[in-house]
């Protein structure tokens, strides 16, 4: 079995790992909290729709905005990227 | 007149400007009190207190009397019969910019921070529509506007129609000799909200970052005349 590292893909690990480094958060992230607490705001909802963007997955500033959890974008993002 | 308020370095100009382009609003910044670093939670408590707090102090300056601005379910101000306004936190600084509801039928106000040339990049990618793309590029200064005025005009319009929208609903039209930037409806969003309708905007910046706001008078024929726009004066 080959494990092929993919720089531009985004999983759950990429997600988490921006989400450290946007909030500047050291702690543990509650998949059902709000993002907002954890010091989420539009810049930075903004620049996590450009990442996707980037890396070929389309979801919307209203998309990620309207329901700010990290179980609701791990589902987006599974989603939008087809499963 | 409000009386001057310490620590609000850097954002004293545009504050200033901003209520001499809104006379009929009430604008007030309170900062947060300082909190741990790697603590977000206690940052974003201390804003969202700052911004009650400047709320309370631009409706005394509007009616005489503080106002407790309540919280939805989204975690926007709800304000008391009688006023409308909006609320925006940059770091460690709130404003709150309050109306009467019989003149302004939405306030929008948004503060951030200055953009890096490559965030500002990155941005302009999703915030900024091609005609947007193609009139400012990704200048940070510009895209930092573009998207603190469509934050506003959402605080603004979208309590009004009852819907969100996302930032390809709007676009900023740059000057012309005639007239100064101008936000532009790029599809129909609600009736009187058409596509091309245009909407004055306030767009400021200063050392510390930009300011702007949206104000939209009632439509009921009481309001007054749309605010003009205002551009930075450094561009």
């Amino acid at each position: 079995m080959t494990l092929t590292a993919h720089t531009d893909t985004a999983d759950r690990d990429w997600l988490l790992a921006r989400l450290g480094a946007l909030l500047e958060d050291e702690g543990p992230i509650d998949p059902a909290e709000s993002l907002i607490y954890y010091g989420l705001d539009s810049l930075r909802v903004m620049t996590l729709a450009a990442e996707l963007k980037a890396r070929g997955i389309a979801v919307s500033f209203e998309d990620l905005a309207s329901a700010p959890t990290l179980q609701a974008w791990e589902a987006l993002i599974a989603a939008r990227r087809g499963g | 007149m409000a009386e001057p308020h310490p620590g609000l370095a850097g954002w004293e100009r545009p504050l200033a400007q901003l209520r001499a382009a809104l006379p009929g609003c009430r604008a007030e910044m309170r900062p947060a009190a300082p909190v741990p670093p790697g603590v977000p939670r206690l940052r974003r408590r201390a804003e969202y207190r700052a911004g009650r707090l400047a709320a309370a102090a631009a409706a005394r300056a509007l009616c005489g009397t503080p106002c407790l601005a309540g919280r939805s379910a989204r975690g926007a101000p709800v304000w008391p019969a009688g006023l409308c306004g909006a609320i925006s936190h940059c770091d460690g600084q709130a404003i709150a910019l309050l109306g009467a509801a019989t003149l302004w039928g939405g306030l929008g106000i948004d503060i951030e921070q200055h953009l890096t040339p490559p965030l500002a990049q990155q941005i302009a990618s999703v915030a900024l529509t091609a005609a947007e793309q193609e009139a400012f590029g990704a200048d940070p200064r510009w895209v930092g506007l573009i998207f603190s005025v469509k934050e506003s005009l959402f605080k603004a319009l979208s309590p009004q129609i009852g819907q969100g929208f996302d930032f390809g609903a709007a676009e900023l039209c740059p000057a012309t000799a005639a007239e100064p930037p101008m936000l532009r409806l790029t599809r129909d969003l609600a009736p009187g909200w058409f596509a091309g309708r245009r909407i004055g905007a306030v767009l400021l910046a200063g050392p510390a970052g930009v300011m702007t706001a949206v104000a939209l008078p009632r439509e009921d024929g009481r309001a007054g005349a749309q605010p003009r726009s205002v551009a930075p004066p450094s561009m």
